[in-house]
Protein backbone atom coordinates (compact mmCIF):
# COMPACT_ATOMS: atom_id res chain seq x y z
CA UNK A 1 0.00 0.00 0.00
CA UNK A 2 2.66 2.56 1.08
CA UNK A 3 4.65 1.54 -1.99
CA UNK A 4 1.84 2.05 -4.37
CA UNK A 5 1.37 5.91 -2.54
CA UNK A 6 4.98 6.41 -3.02
CA UNK A 7 5.33 5.36 -6.66
CA UNK A 8 2.51 7.37 -7.49
CA UNK A 9 4.31 10.36 -5.76
CA UNK A 10 7.09 9.93 -7.89
CA UNK A 11 5.68 9.57 -11.24
CA UNK A 12 3.77 12.76 -10.57
CA UNK A 13 6.79 14.41 -9.51
CA UNK A 14 8.88 13.11 -12.59
CA UNK A 15 6.02 14.48 -14.75
CA UNK A 16 5.79 17.74 -13.39
CA UNK A 17 9.85 17.62 -13.88
CA UNK A 18 9.22 16.62 -17.90
CA UNK A 19 6.64 19.82 -18.11
CA UNK A 20 8.80 22.21 -16.52
CA UNK A 21 11.87 21.10 -19.19
CA UNK A 22 9.53 21.41 -22.14
CA UNK A 23 7.86 24.93 -20.51
CA UNK A 24 11.44 26.31 -20.18
CA UNK A 25 12.28 24.56 -24.02
CA UNK A 26 9.68 26.26 -25.45
CA UNK A 27 10.37 29.72 -23.64
CA UNK A 28 13.99 29.05 -25.48
CA UNK A 29 12.66 28.19 -28.46
CA UNK A 30 10.40 31.22 -28.93
CA UNK A 31 12.84 33.65 -27.59
CA UNK A 32 16.42 32.54 -27.94
CA UNK A 33 15.92 31.24 -31.83
CA UNK A 34 19.05 32.68 -33.09
CA UNK A 35 21.03 30.61 -30.45
CA UNK A 36 18.85 27.55 -31.52
CA UNK A 37 20.04 28.06 -35.24
CA UNK A 38 23.45 28.62 -33.77
CA UNK A 39 23.88 25.33 -31.98
CA UNK A 40 21.91 23.05 -35.16
CA UNK A 41 24.02 24.49 -37.30
CA UNK A 42 27.36 23.46 -35.75
CA UNK A 43 26.45 20.00 -35.93
CA UNK A 44 28.27 17.81 -38.11
CA UNK A 45 26.75 18.05 -42.01
CA UNK A 46 24.28 15.28 -42.61
CA UNK A 47 21.00 14.82 -44.77
CA UNK A 48 18.97 14.99 -41.54
CA UNK A 49 20.78 17.69 -40.38
CA UNK A 50 20.28 20.17 -43.16
CA UNK A 51 16.40 19.47 -42.63
CA UNK A 52 16.49 20.38 -39.25
CA UNK A 53 18.87 23.17 -40.17
CA UNK A 54 16.60 24.50 -42.80
CA UNK A 55 13.50 24.10 -40.17
CA UNK A 56 15.46 25.85 -37.63
CA UNK A 57 15.89 28.63 -40.38
CA UNK A 58 12.18 28.97 -40.71
CA UNK A 59 11.56 29.02 -37.30
CA UNK A 60 13.76 32.15 -36.86
CA UNK A 61 12.27 33.35 -39.35
CA UNK A 62 8.75 33.62 -38.20
CA UNK A 63 10.26 34.66 -34.54
CA UNK A 64 11.56 37.84 -35.98
CA UNK A 65 8.33 38.26 -37.81
CA UNK A 66 6.16 38.41 -34.61
CA UNK A 67 9.10 39.94 -32.76
CA UNK A 68 9.78 37.50 -29.82
CA UNK A 69 13.53 37.30 -31.16
CA UNK A 70 14.41 41.01 -30.22
CA UNK A 71 14.01 39.93 -26.40
CA UNK A 72 17.38 38.36 -26.12
CA UNK A 73 18.64 40.90 -28.19
CA UNK A 74 17.50 44.11 -26.24
CA UNK A 75 18.16 42.56 -23.17
CA UNK A 76 21.86 41.69 -24.32
CA UNK A 77 22.37 45.66 -25.46
CA UNK A 78 20.89 46.37 -21.77
CA UNK A 79 23.50 44.40 -20.03
CA UNK A 80 26.20 45.97 -22.50
CA UNK A 81 25.91 48.97 -21.58
CA UNK A 82 26.14 48.53 -17.56
CA UNK A 83 29.39 46.23 -18.70
CA UNK A 84 30.94 49.43 -20.62
CA UNK A 85 30.27 51.89 -17.20
CA UNK A 86 33.83 53.15 -16.68
CA UNK A 87 34.55 54.91 -13.54
CA UNK A 88 35.05 58.41 -15.25
CA UNK A 89 31.32 58.33 -16.37
CA UNK B 1 29.79 18.13 -24.24
CA UNK B 2 29.75 21.00 -21.94
CA UNK B 3 26.82 21.13 -19.43
CA UNK B 4 25.61 24.63 -21.00
CA UNK B 5 24.76 23.47 -24.60
CA UNK B 6 21.85 23.13 -26.38
CA UNK B 7 23.26 18.71 -26.57
CA UNK B 8 23.37 18.58 -23.51
CA UNK B 9 20.00 19.50 -22.95
CA UNK B 10 18.62 17.53 -25.37
CA UNK B 11 20.81 14.37 -23.92
CA UNK B 12 19.76 15.25 -20.93
CA UNK B 13 15.58 15.43 -21.47
CA UNK B 14 16.05 11.57 -23.20
CA UNK B 15 17.90 10.36 -20.27
CA UNK B 16 15.33 11.76 -17.60
CA UNK B 17 12.86 10.49 -19.53
CA UNK B 18 14.27 7.32 -20.07
CA UNK B 19 15.77 6.30 -16.90
CA UNK B 20 12.77 7.51 -14.96
CA UNK B 21 10.43 4.70 -17.49
CA UNK B 22 13.20 2.11 -16.19
CA UNK B 23 12.81 3.30 -13.14
CA UNK B 24 10.98 -0.12 -11.17
CA UNK B 25 13.93 -2.29 -13.38
CA UNK B 26 17.14 -1.71 -11.54
CA UNK B 27 19.10 -3.29 -13.91
CA UNK B 28 17.96 -1.81 -17.10
CA UNK B 29 18.29 1.21 -15.29
CA UNK B 30 22.03 1.24 -14.42
CA UNK B 31 22.65 -0.27 -17.89
CA UNK B 32 20.87 2.60 -19.40
CA UNK B 33 22.53 5.18 -17.36
CA UNK B 34 26.02 3.12 -17.71
CA UNK B 35 25.39 3.71 -21.58
CA UNK B 36 24.97 7.44 -21.39
CA UNK B 37 27.81 7.65 -19.37
CA UNK B 38 29.76 6.19 -21.74
CA UNK B 39 28.19 8.15 -24.81
CA UNK B 40 28.78 11.55 -22.65
CA UNK B 41 32.77 10.71 -21.75
CA UNK B 42 33.08 9.14 -25.85
CA UNK B 43 32.33 13.06 -26.81
CA UNK B 44 35.81 14.22 -25.83
CA UNK B 45 37.63 11.53 -27.40
CA UNK B 46 35.91 8.10 -27.56
CA UNK B 47 39.56 6.25 -26.90
CA UNK B 48 39.68 6.94 -23.61
CA UNK B 49 36.50 5.17 -22.88
CA UNK B 50 38.73 2.40 -22.81
CA UNK B 51 40.85 3.68 -19.98
CA UNK B 52 37.73 4.42 -18.12
CA UNK B 53 36.93 0.59 -18.49
CA UNK B 54 40.44 -0.64 -17.35
CA UNK B 55 40.06 1.93 -14.49
CA UNK B 56 36.83 0.36 -13.31
CA UNK B 57 37.74 -3.50 -14.29
CA UNK B 58 40.95 -2.63 -12.22
CA UNK B 59 39.38 -1.24 -8.76
CA UNK B 60 36.51 -3.86 -9.51
CA UNK B 61 39.42 -6.60 -9.58
CA UNK B 62 40.72 -5.01 -6.30
CA UNK B 63 37.30 -5.31 -4.45
CA UNK B 64 36.97 -8.50 -5.35
CA UNK B 65 40.54 -9.74 -4.13
CA UNK B 66 39.98 -8.05 -0.74
CA UNK B 67 36.54 -9.62 -0.23
CA UNK B 68 38.04 -12.98 -1.29
CA UNK B 69 40.94 -13.22 1.50
CA UNK B 70 41.07 -12.58 5.34
CA UNK B 71 44.75 -12.54 6.29
CA UNK B 72 45.64 -8.79 7.09
CA UNK B 73 48.76 -8.78 5.22
CA UNK B 74 47.31 -10.28 1.54
CA UNK B 75 44.57 -7.99 2.09
CA UNK B 76 47.12 -4.65 2.77
CA UNK B 77 49.28 -5.86 0.34
CA UNK B 78 46.22 -5.92 -2.78
CA UNK B 79 44.64 -2.75 -1.58
CA UNK B 80 48.41 -1.03 -1.84
CA UNK B 81 49.34 -2.77 -5.43
CA UNK B 82 45.55 -1.33 -6.64
CA UNK B 83 46.04 1.78 -5.01
CA UNK B 84 49.45 1.97 -6.63
CA UNK B 85 48.33 1.02 -10.14
CA UNK B 86 45.83 3.41 -10.03
CA UNK B 87 48.58 6.15 -9.66
CA UNK B 88 51.07 4.67 -11.95
CA UNK B 89 47.88 5.34 -14.57
CA UNK B 90 47.45 8.70 -13.60
CA UNK B 91 50.82 9.31 -13.43
CA UNK B 92 51.54 8.60 -16.62
CA UNK B 93 49.10 10.68 -17.81
CA UNK B 94 49.21 13.60 -16.20
CA UNK B 95 52.69 13.85 -15.16
CA UNK B 96 54.97 11.89 -17.59
CA UNK B 97 55.57 15.37 -19.61
CA UNK B 98 56.57 17.31 -16.54
CA UNK B 99 58.64 14.96 -15.40
CA UNK B 100 60.62 14.68 -18.55
CA UNK B 101 60.58 18.46 -18.62
CA UNK B 102 62.03 18.69 -15.32
CA UNK B 103 64.75 16.02 -15.94
CA UNK B 104 65.41 17.30 -19.12
CA UNK B 105 66.07 21.17 -17.25
CA UNK B 106 68.23 19.04 -14.16
CA UNK B 107 70.73 17.58 -16.91
CA UNK B 108 71.32 20.63 -18.60
CA UNK B 109 71.92 22.89 -15.55
CA UNK B 110 74.60 20.14 -14.09
CA UNK B 111 75.85 20.29 -18.20
CA UNK B 112 74.79 16.76 -18.79
CA UNK B 113 73.43 15.85 -22.50
CA UNK B 114 70.77 13.45 -22.52
CA UNK B 115 67.59 12.30 -24.91
CA UNK B 116 64.75 12.00 -23.25
CA UNK B 117 62.09 9.64 -24.58
CA UNK B 118 59.43 12.86 -25.69
CA UNK B 119 55.83 11.40 -25.51
CA UNK B 120 52.78 13.79 -26.75
CA UNK B 121 50.46 12.62 -24.26
CA UNK B 122 46.96 13.63 -24.44
CA UNK B 123 45.23 14.37 -20.81
CA UNK B 124 42.12 12.23 -20.61
CA UNK B 125 39.36 14.49 -18.99
CA UNK B 126 38.27 14.26 -15.69
CA UNK B 127 40.95 11.28 -14.91
CA UNK B 128 42.18 12.59 -11.78
CA UNK B 129 38.35 12.27 -10.16
CA UNK B 130 38.09 8.91 -11.30
CA UNK B 131 41.47 7.76 -10.34
CA UNK B 132 39.93 8.71 -6.74
CA UNK B 133 37.06 7.43 -6.78
CA UNK B 134 38.18 4.10 -7.96
CA UNK B 135 40.98 4.65 -4.94
CA UNK B 136 38.15 5.37 -2.30
CA UNK B 137 36.45 2.46 -3.45
CA UNK B 138 39.04 0.03 -2.85
CA UNK B 139 40.00 1.47 0.45
CA UNK B 140 36.83 1.60 1.45
CA UNK B 141 36.39 -1.99 0.88
CA UNK B 142 39.99 -2.31 3.05
CA UNK B 143 38.62 -0.80 5.44
CA UNK B 144 35.69 -2.47 5.71
CA UNK B 145 33.20 0.18 4.80
CA UNK B 146 31.54 -1.37 2.25
CA UNK B 147 30.24 -3.92 3.54
CA UNK B 148 27.97 -5.64 0.72
CA UNK B 149 29.99 -7.58 -2.63
CA UNK B 150 29.46 -5.11 -5.04
CA UNK B 151 28.73 -6.22 -8.77
CA UNK B 152 30.24 -5.08 -12.17
CA UNK B 153 27.70 -3.17 -13.12
CA UNK B 154 27.38 -0.80 -10.00
CA UNK B 155 30.94 -0.32 -9.73
CA UNK B 156 31.27 0.74 -13.22
CA UNK B 157 28.21 3.16 -13.33
CA UNK B 158 30.01 4.45 -9.73
CA UNK B 159 32.92 5.33 -11.44
CA UNK B 160 31.67 6.53 -14.99
CA UNK B 161 28.40 8.23 -13.97
CA UNK B 162 28.10 11.02 -16.47
CA UNK B 163 27.07 14.27 -13.97
CA UNK B 164 30.51 13.98 -11.48
CA UNK B 165 32.35 12.42 -14.18
CA UNK B 166 34.84 14.96 -15.55
CA UNK B 167 35.05 17.44 -13.05
CA UNK B 168 33.27 15.97 -9.78
CA UNK B 169 32.43 16.43 -7.40
CA UNK B 170 34.53 13.14 -6.02
CA UNK B 171 31.69 10.68 -5.03
CA UNK B 172 32.56 8.40 -2.36
CA UNK B 173 32.14 4.54 -3.08
CA UNK B 174 30.41 4.35 0.55
CA UNK B 175 27.77 6.55 -0.12
CA UNK B 176 26.75 6.44 -3.78
CA UNK B 177 26.81 2.74 -3.85
CA UNK B 178 23.75 2.17 -1.64
CA UNK B 179 21.91 4.28 -3.71
CA UNK B 180 21.78 1.88 -7.13
CA UNK B 181 20.97 -0.76 -4.55
CA UNK B 182 17.39 0.52 -4.24
CA UNK B 183 14.60 2.30 -6.79
CA UNK B 184 15.41 5.88 -6.76
CA UNK B 185 12.22 8.65 -6.06
CA UNK B 186 12.16 12.09 -6.71
CA UNK B 187 9.57 14.27 -4.65
CA UNK B 188 8.49 17.74 -4.93
CA UNK B 189 11.80 19.48 -2.70
CA UNK B 190 14.08 17.32 -4.60
CA UNK B 191 12.99 18.26 -7.75
CA UNK B 192 12.69 22.29 -7.06
CA UNK B 193 16.09 21.46 -5.21
CA UNK B 194 17.61 20.16 -8.63
CA UNK B 195 16.38 22.50 -10.83
CA UNK B 196 17.32 26.19 -8.57
CA UNK B 197 20.98 24.73 -8.32
CA UNK B 198 20.71 23.79 -12.82
CA UNK B 199 19.95 27.49 -12.98
CA UNK B 200 22.30 29.22 -10.36
CA UNK B 201 25.15 27.10 -11.81
CA UNK B 202 24.38 27.78 -15.53
CA UNK B 203 24.20 31.87 -14.48
CA UNK B 204 27.38 31.34 -12.39
CA UNK B 205 29.52 29.85 -15.00
CA UNK B 206 27.99 31.43 -18.35
CA UNK B 207 27.56 34.90 -17.25
CA UNK B 208 29.87 35.91 -14.01
CA UNK B 209 32.66 33.75 -14.26
CA UNK B 210 33.01 34.26 -17.80
CA UNK B 211 32.96 38.35 -17.93
CA UNK B 212 35.19 38.78 -14.82
CA UNK B 213 37.68 36.23 -16.92
CA UNK B 214 37.43 38.12 -20.40
CA UNK B 215 37.06 41.16 -19.16
CA UNK B 216 39.78 41.40 -16.25
CA UNK B 217 41.88 38.29 -15.37
CA UNK B 218 43.10 37.04 -18.80
CA UNK B 219 43.97 40.26 -19.64
CA UNK B 220 45.95 41.17 -16.72
CA UNK B 221 47.63 37.71 -16.07
CA UNK B 222 48.51 37.92 -20.23
CA UNK B 223 51.28 39.70 -19.10
CA UNK B 224 51.02 41.79 -15.52
CA UNK B 225 53.94 44.05 -16.03
CA UNK B 226 52.26 45.99 -17.92
CA UNK B 227 49.24 46.72 -15.92
CA UNK B 228 48.04 49.29 -13.41
CA UNK B 229 48.08 48.31 -9.56
CA UNK B 230 44.65 48.74 -9.10
CA UNK B 231 43.94 46.21 -11.98
CA UNK B 232 46.54 43.87 -10.73
CA UNK B 233 44.61 44.02 -7.02
CA UNK B 234 41.41 43.58 -8.97
CA UNK B 235 42.66 40.40 -10.87
CA UNK B 236 44.16 38.78 -7.97
CA UNK B 237 40.67 38.64 -5.90
CA UNK B 238 38.58 38.16 -9.45
CA UNK B 239 40.78 35.09 -10.18
CA UNK B 240 39.66 33.65 -6.90
CA UNK B 241 36.58 34.31 -7.14
CA UNK B 242 36.55 33.14 -10.95
CA UNK B 243 37.70 29.54 -9.51
CA UNK B 244 34.81 29.46 -6.98
CA UNK B 245 32.51 30.55 -9.30
CA UNK B 246 33.17 28.58 -12.13
CA UNK B 247 33.60 25.25 -10.42
CA UNK B 248 31.14 25.49 -7.98
CA UNK B 249 28.67 26.28 -11.11
CA UNK B 250 30.24 22.71 -12.62
CA UNK B 251 29.16 20.87 -8.95
CA UNK B 252 25.70 22.99 -8.56
CA UNK B 253 25.02 21.94 -11.92
CA UNK B 254 26.37 18.05 -11.20
CA UNK B 255 24.57 18.00 -7.85
CA UNK B 256 21.26 19.09 -9.23
CA UNK B 257 21.22 16.77 -12.77
CA UNK B 258 21.82 14.13 -10.13
CA UNK B 259 18.94 15.02 -8.36
CA UNK B 260 16.71 14.67 -10.86
CA UNK B 261 18.11 11.32 -11.96
CA UNK B 262 16.93 10.18 -8.19
CA UNK B 263 20.83 10.42 -6.60
CA UNK B 264 21.96 12.36 -3.93
CA UNK B 265 25.18 14.02 -3.67
CA UNK B 266 26.82 15.66 -0.92
CA UNK B 267 27.63 19.86 -1.00
CA UNK B 268 30.99 20.39 -2.65
CA UNK B 269 31.06 24.20 -1.82
CA UNK B 270 30.06 25.74 1.12
CA UNK B 271 30.65 29.36 1.47
CA UNK B 272 34.28 29.36 1.31
CA UNK B 273 34.99 32.78 1.14
CA UNK B 274 32.88 33.35 4.16
CA UNK B 275 35.33 31.55 6.34
CA UNK B 276 37.13 33.00 9.31
CA UNK B 277 40.00 30.62 9.32
CA UNK B 278 42.41 29.04 6.57
CA UNK B 279 41.56 25.98 8.15
CA UNK B 280 37.72 26.51 7.60
CA UNK B 281 38.05 27.47 4.32
CA UNK B 282 39.41 24.15 3.21
CA UNK B 283 36.67 22.84 4.76
CA UNK B 284 33.98 24.18 3.14
CA UNK B 285 36.06 24.30 -0.29
CA UNK B 286 35.96 21.90 -2.99
CA UNK B 287 34.74 19.65 -0.03
CA UNK B 288 34.54 15.99 -2.00
CA UNK B 289 38.89 16.53 -2.25
CA UNK B 290 39.25 18.67 0.96
CA UNK B 291 37.92 15.14 2.53
CA UNK B 292 39.28 12.91 0.10
CA UNK B 293 42.59 13.91 1.08
CA UNK B 294 42.24 14.22 4.58
CA UNK B 295 40.59 10.67 4.50
CA UNK B 296 43.10 8.87 2.71
CA UNK B 297 45.85 10.75 2.55
CA UNK B 298 46.27 12.70 5.64
CA UNK B 299 45.44 9.47 7.73
CA UNK B 300 47.69 7.44 5.53
CA UNK B 301 50.43 9.51 6.82
CA UNK B 302 49.06 9.90 10.26
CA UNK B 303 48.82 6.01 10.57
CA UNK B 304 47.26 5.11 14.18
CA UNK B 305 49.43 6.24 16.15
CA UNK B 306 48.87 9.39 18.22
CA UNK B 307 51.19 12.06 16.43
CA UNK B 308 53.33 14.80 17.65
CA UNK B 309 52.98 18.33 17.13
CA UNK B 310 55.58 18.32 14.62
CA UNK B 311 54.43 15.42 12.82
CA UNK B 312 50.96 17.19 12.43
CA UNK B 313 52.52 20.23 11.25
CA UNK B 314 54.58 17.82 8.35
CA UNK B 315 51.65 15.60 7.44
CA UNK B 316 49.48 18.98 6.87
CA UNK B 317 52.11 20.22 5.13
CA UNK B 318 52.88 17.34 2.85
CA UNK B 319 49.02 16.80 1.98
CA UNK B 320 48.85 20.55 0.93
CA UNK B 321 51.96 20.00 -1.41
CA UNK B 322 50.34 17.02 -2.95
CA UNK B 323 47.11 18.24 -3.20
CA UNK B 324 48.56 21.12 -5.20
CA UNK B 325 50.58 18.64 -7.29
CA UNK B 326 47.15 16.73 -8.15
CA UNK B 327 45.87 20.06 -9.06
CA UNK B 328 48.63 19.70 -12.23
CA UNK B 329 51.62 18.70 -13.38
CA UNK B 330 53.51 22.31 -12.98
CA UNK B 331 55.73 23.98 -10.23
CA UNK B 332 53.62 26.73 -10.39
CA UNK B 333 50.87 24.54 -8.43
CA UNK B 334 53.15 22.77 -6.45
CA UNK B 335 54.16 26.06 -5.21
CA UNK B 336 50.85 26.92 -4.57
CA UNK B 337 50.19 23.87 -2.22
CA UNK B 338 53.31 24.70 -0.57
CA UNK B 339 51.75 28.21 0.27
CA UNK B 340 48.60 26.96 1.41
CA UNK B 341 50.43 23.95 3.85
CA UNK B 342 52.69 26.40 5.03
CA UNK B 343 49.97 28.98 6.31
CA UNK B 344 47.67 26.43 7.55
CA UNK B 345 50.87 25.31 9.95
CA UNK B 346 51.45 28.42 10.42
CA UNK B 347 47.60 29.23 11.24
CA UNK B 348 47.27 26.42 13.53
CA UNK B 349 50.96 27.42 15.46
CA UNK B 350 49.56 30.58 16.39
CA UNK B 351 46.39 29.33 17.33
CA UNK B 352 48.45 27.08 19.96
CA UNK B 353 50.86 29.82 21.09
CA UNK B 354 48.50 32.52 21.26
CA UNK B 355 45.87 31.59 23.25
CA UNK B 356 45.85 34.98 25.70
CA UNK B 357 46.23 37.06 23.00
CA UNK B 358 43.24 36.00 20.87
CA UNK B 359 41.54 36.09 24.58
CA UNK B 360 42.04 39.73 24.31
CA UNK B 361 40.77 40.09 21.24
CA UNK B 362 37.40 40.62 20.88
CA UNK B 363 35.24 37.87 18.95
CA UNK B 364 34.41 40.00 15.84
CA UNK B 365 37.81 41.22 15.99
CA UNK B 366 39.49 37.85 15.70
CA UNK B 367 36.75 36.70 12.90
CA UNK B 368 37.83 40.16 11.26
CA UNK B 369 41.24 39.32 11.26
CA UNK B 370 40.84 35.07 10.41
CA UNK B 371 39.25 36.10 7.56
CA UNK B 372 41.07 38.80 6.28
CA UNK B 373 44.22 36.09 7.10
CA UNK B 374 42.13 33.21 5.33
CA UNK B 375 41.06 35.10 2.38
CA UNK B 376 44.39 36.73 1.10
CA UNK B 377 46.14 34.05 1.66
CA UNK B 378 43.96 32.18 -0.86
CA UNK B 379 43.50 34.77 -3.12
CA UNK B 380 47.62 35.39 -3.21
CA UNK B 381 48.17 32.19 -3.48
CA UNK B 382 46.21 31.71 -6.65
CA UNK B 383 48.36 34.36 -8.43
CA UNK B 384 50.48 30.91 -8.94
CA UNK B 385 47.53 29.08 -9.85
CA UNK B 386 46.73 31.08 -12.59
CA UNK B 387 49.49 31.60 -13.38
CA UNK B 388 50.82 29.59 -16.87
CA UNK B 389 54.75 29.74 -15.79
CA UNK B 390 56.64 30.98 -12.31
CA UNK B 391 58.04 33.77 -14.27
CA UNK B 392 54.39 35.40 -15.09
CA UNK B 393 53.68 34.90 -11.02
CA UNK B 394 57.11 36.54 -10.50
CA UNK B 395 56.47 39.50 -12.72
CA UNK B 396 53.17 39.74 -11.14
CA UNK B 397 54.15 39.75 -7.49
CA UNK B 398 57.12 42.65 -8.58
CA UNK B 399 54.15 44.86 -10.27
CA UNK B 400 52.13 44.40 -7.32
CA UNK B 401 55.00 45.83 -5.08
CA UNK B 402 55.72 48.55 -7.47
CA UNK B 403 52.93 51.25 -7.41
CA UNK B 404 51.22 52.39 -11.02
CA UNK B 405 48.30 54.60 -10.86
CA UNK B 406 45.15 54.37 -13.21
CA UNK B 407 42.77 51.84 -13.79
CA UNK B 408 41.56 50.13 -16.79
CA UNK B 409 40.44 47.14 -16.56
CA UNK B 410 38.92 46.97 -13.35
CA UNK B 411 35.48 48.55 -14.36
CA UNK B 412 32.63 49.61 -11.99
CA UNK B 413 30.93 45.98 -13.45
CA UNK B 414 33.39 44.04 -12.67
CA UNK B 415 34.64 45.68 -8.81
CA UNK B 416 30.55 45.03 -8.33
CA UNK B 417 30.76 41.58 -9.01
CA UNK B 418 33.88 40.93 -7.13
CA UNK B 419 31.93 42.22 -4.27
CA UNK B 420 28.91 40.77 -4.77
CA UNK B 421 29.90 37.35 -5.47
CA UNK B 422 31.82 37.63 -1.68
CA UNK B 423 29.01 39.28 0.19
CA UNK B 424 26.75 36.01 -0.39
CA UNK B 425 29.44 33.78 1.19
CA UNK B 426 27.86 35.52 4.47
CA UNK B 427 24.38 34.60 3.87
CA UNK B 428 22.86 31.70 5.52
CA UNK B 429 24.40 27.99 4.14
CA UNK B 430 20.17 27.09 2.95
CA UNK B 431 19.94 29.97 1.27
CA UNK B 432 19.45 27.62 -1.78
CA UNK B 433 17.35 24.97 -0.14
CA UNK B 434 14.53 28.10 1.32
CA UNK B 435 14.77 29.20 -2.17
CA UNK B 436 13.22 25.59 -3.33
CA UNK B 437 11.55 25.38 -0.27
CA UNK B 438 9.13 28.53 -1.56
CA UNK B 439 9.27 27.62 -5.19
CA UNK B 440 8.08 23.43 -4.23
CA UNK B 441 4.38 24.69 -3.89
CA UNK B 442 4.24 26.98 -7.11
CA UNK B 443 1.84 25.75 -9.56
CA UNK B 444 2.97 23.81 -12.49
CA UNK B 445 2.91 26.34 -15.11
CA UNK B 446 4.99 29.15 -13.03
CA UNK B 447 7.63 27.06 -11.62
CA UNK B 448 8.20 26.05 -15.45
CA UNK B 449 8.40 29.48 -16.20
CA UNK B 450 10.47 30.87 -13.50
CA UNK B 451 13.03 27.69 -14.49
CA UNK B 452 12.67 29.09 -18.24
CA UNK B 453 13.17 32.41 -17.46
CA UNK B 454 15.89 31.81 -15.15
CA UNK B 455 18.18 29.89 -18.00
CA UNK B 456 17.07 33.03 -20.61
CA UNK B 457 18.23 35.47 -18.71
CA UNK B 458 21.94 33.56 -18.60
CA UNK B 459 21.55 33.16 -22.24
CA UNK B 460 20.53 36.86 -23.28
CA UNK B 461 23.33 37.79 -20.81
CA UNK B 462 25.58 35.63 -21.68
CA UNK B 463 28.21 35.51 -24.38
CA UNK B 464 27.47 32.69 -27.54
CA UNK B 465 29.59 30.23 -26.72
CA UNK B 466 30.97 28.77 -24.03
CA UNK B 467 34.40 28.00 -22.27
CA UNK B 468 35.35 24.91 -21.01
CA UNK B 469 35.12 24.38 -17.04
CA UNK B 470 38.49 25.15 -15.57
CA UNK B 471 38.54 22.11 -13.32
CA UNK B 472 38.19 19.92 -16.75
CA UNK B 473 41.84 19.69 -16.74
CA UNK B 474 42.32 18.23 -13.82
Amino acid sequence: MRDTTEDRSYVATVRRGLIVFLIAAAMLAVFNSARLRSAVRDWPPSAVTDRIVLAADRWHGWMEAIGAAALVPAIHDGFERVRRLRWDG
Amino acid sequence: MLFPTFEFGLFFLAVYVVAWLARDRLTVRKLFLLATSYFFYAQWDWRFTGLLAFSSALNYLGGLGLNRFDAPRTRKAIMLAVVAANLVVLGFFKYYGFFIDSLTDLFVAWGIRRDLPILEIILPVGISFFTFQGISYVVDVYRGQIKHPVSLLDLFLFISFFPQLVAGPIVRAAHFLPQLRRKSTLDGETLAYGLVLIVSGLFKKTVVAHYIATDLVDPVFLDPASHTTLDLIGAQYAYAVQVYLDFSAYSDIAIGIAALLGFRFRKNFDRPFGSTSLAQLWQRWHISLSTFLRDYLYRALRGERRESTLMTYRNIFLTMLLGGLWHGAAWTFIIWGAIHGLALVAERHFKRVSGTFRKALSPGLGALFGWLFAFHVFTLAAIFFRSPNIGIAADYFASLARFRPGVDFLTPFNAALIVACVAVHFLPGDALNRVAERLRPLPLAALGLLFGLGILASEAIGPEGVAPFIYYQF
